[in-house]
């Protein structure tokens, strides 16, 4: 049923006096106003998209899910880029808290990429939510991949024992039986991909301290997070705050093929997305 | 306030044991206030001894200077004798956020290396450190002895208590080896009248 120019008109100011309630920190009276602007313009993405939010900061997870499901599925329908991506983003945080890490990481990442090409204020947000579910995933895997190393270390050694000739050597003082060197090493290796270091300095920013969400690239050929250079630039001077040579805000590039590196290294050492979250 | 920034400039300070300078926090876990320590630099008035520096950190740092002062006395054509005030570019107008607390320590360090009475904190030190260099020299050695070693291996209380051996009292040996520079042989003959 296609609502009326009447109805859409309503639903506006419904929409505008829920955005009010929103930014006033009232959520469910917001949720109410966005609820009956739905009643009357069932296919306006935003809606869903604002009401979903809403919801997400009173962590009412299943109206999160719902809404977010309900704006994607307008998509090619009316729903915006800038709908889809919300969309995207709640959905994201919803499976996160729903412990669906894996799912969670495909809907953020796709409303990061999203908000990075129309450069909206809300990807650093979304990184952080990234970083956040990306993280959890690791916690989550290594803690299993060490319960189940763990558990092979013992059926090894078992098995190795009841190999063992039954007279001569007999098993350790405790009454096990350690594994060879080799086996050990092996398994130390493994554990390696899951031991937390510093991240090398080429990947964190000298004025934030921590690794790269947004680098960009001074004249001079620095790099640094886009925030605290923006802050400097603003605050501080005109300069690169490295090299001390005049710059300007219009001079600042994003740095993609560091921002990619890092993602590289994040790949390879998940630990380190408890730093960027 | 970049908390996650001032805790991994805490942690990499206390990581790096070599650079002569540390940091403390002041109470608890108050990340704003802070005591800062300085080696005093070789071949200086200055060796040997640890100076205490307060550091207040805003919440905008790093985006505006940590604020810096001597809590250790010093005899420095750049530090105020009276309130421990540092003049020092770097923090003031050519502060960077890319410095640190710990390059601002090391940078205080270097001005104990190397004075620059041209730009003066203390305008009576300066005007000594120009004319009277030698007198800047023992007094700054006798602040550093008085004030920045601790009792147990300073020179100076081991000069007092030679001079207090002697029949004088405490007061008077100080008084006298302030006068002096911290000769005590010179002390000792001015006891002696």
């Amino acid at each position: 049923m296609a609502s009326t120019p009447a109805d859409r008109k309503a639903a506006e100011s419904l929409k505008t006096e829920g955005n009010a309630f929103f930014s006033k920190g009232k959520f469910s009276a917001a949720i109410e106003k966005y609820t009956e602007a739905v009643t009357l313009c069932p296919d306006w993405a935003v809606l869903y998209v604002n009401r979903g939010m809403a919801a997400r900061k009173l962590e009412h997870w299943g109206r999160v899910e719902e809404d977010a499901g309900a704006a994607l599925a307008l998509v090619g329908a009316g729903a915006s880029e800038r709908d889809a991506m919300k969309g995207h983003y709640l959905l994201g945080l919803a499976m996160a808290a729903g412990g669906q890490h894996a799912r969670s990481k495909q809907h953020l990442r796709k409303a990061l990429d999203a908000a990075r090409e129309a450069n909206d204020s809300i990807k650093d947000e979304i990184w952080r939510e990234l970083a956040s579910a990306n993280y959890l995933l690791w916690q989550a895997e290594s803690t299993a991949r060490r319960i189940r190393h763990g558990d092979m270390r013992k059926e090894l050694a078992a098995l190795l024992a009841a190999q063992q000739p039954t007279d001569g050597s007999a098993p350790g003082a405790n009454g096990t039986l350690e594994l060879p060197n080799d086996w050990q090493e092996l398994f130390k290796t493994a554990a390696v991909h899951d031991c937390a270091v510093e991240a090398p300095s080429t990947f964190t920013c000298p004025l934030t301290m921590e690794i790269f969400r947004d680098p960009v690239v001074t004249p001079s050929g620095r790099s640094y997070e886009r925030t605290a250079l923006l802050e400097h630039l603003k605050k501080v001077g005109r300069f690169d705050p490295i090299t001390r040579q005049p710059m300007t805000e219009a001079q600042v590039v994003p740095n993609v093929s560091l921002r990619a590196a890092i993602e590289l290294y994040l790949e390879e050492h998940p630990w380190g997305w408890g730093e960027v979250k | 306030m970049d908390i996650g920034r001032i805790n991994k400039e805490l942690k990499e300070i206390e990581r790096d044991t070599a650079s002569g300078v540390r940091v403390e926090l002041r109470n608890g876990s108050d990340l704003q206030h802070l005591t800062g320590f300085v080696q005093g630099p070789k071949d200086t008035p200055y060796e040997g001894g640890i100076f205490k520096v307060e550091i207040t950190l805003e919440n905008s740092y790093p985006f505006v200077p940590p604020k810096m002062k001597f809590l250790t006395k010093v005899w420095h054509p750049n530090v105020s004798s009276q309130s421990g005030a540092i003049c020092l570019d770097i923090l003031k107008d050519q502060w960077s956020p890319a410095l640190t607390l710990k390059t601002a320590l090391l940078s205080l360090q270097a001005l104990l290396s190397s004075p620059q009475p041209d730009d003066p904190q203390d305008a009576v030190v300066a005007k000594q450190f120009m004319s009277d260099h030698e007198t800047y020299r023992k007094t700054a050695r006798f602040w550093t002895e008085s004030f920045a070693i601790p009792p147990s291996q300073s020179a100076l209380e081991e000069k007092i208590a030679h001079i207090t051996e002697m029949g004088f009292d405490r007061a008077a040996a100080v008084a006298a080896l302030e006068a002096v520079g911290g000769d005590e042989q010179a002390a000792l003959e001015r006891l002696l009248g």
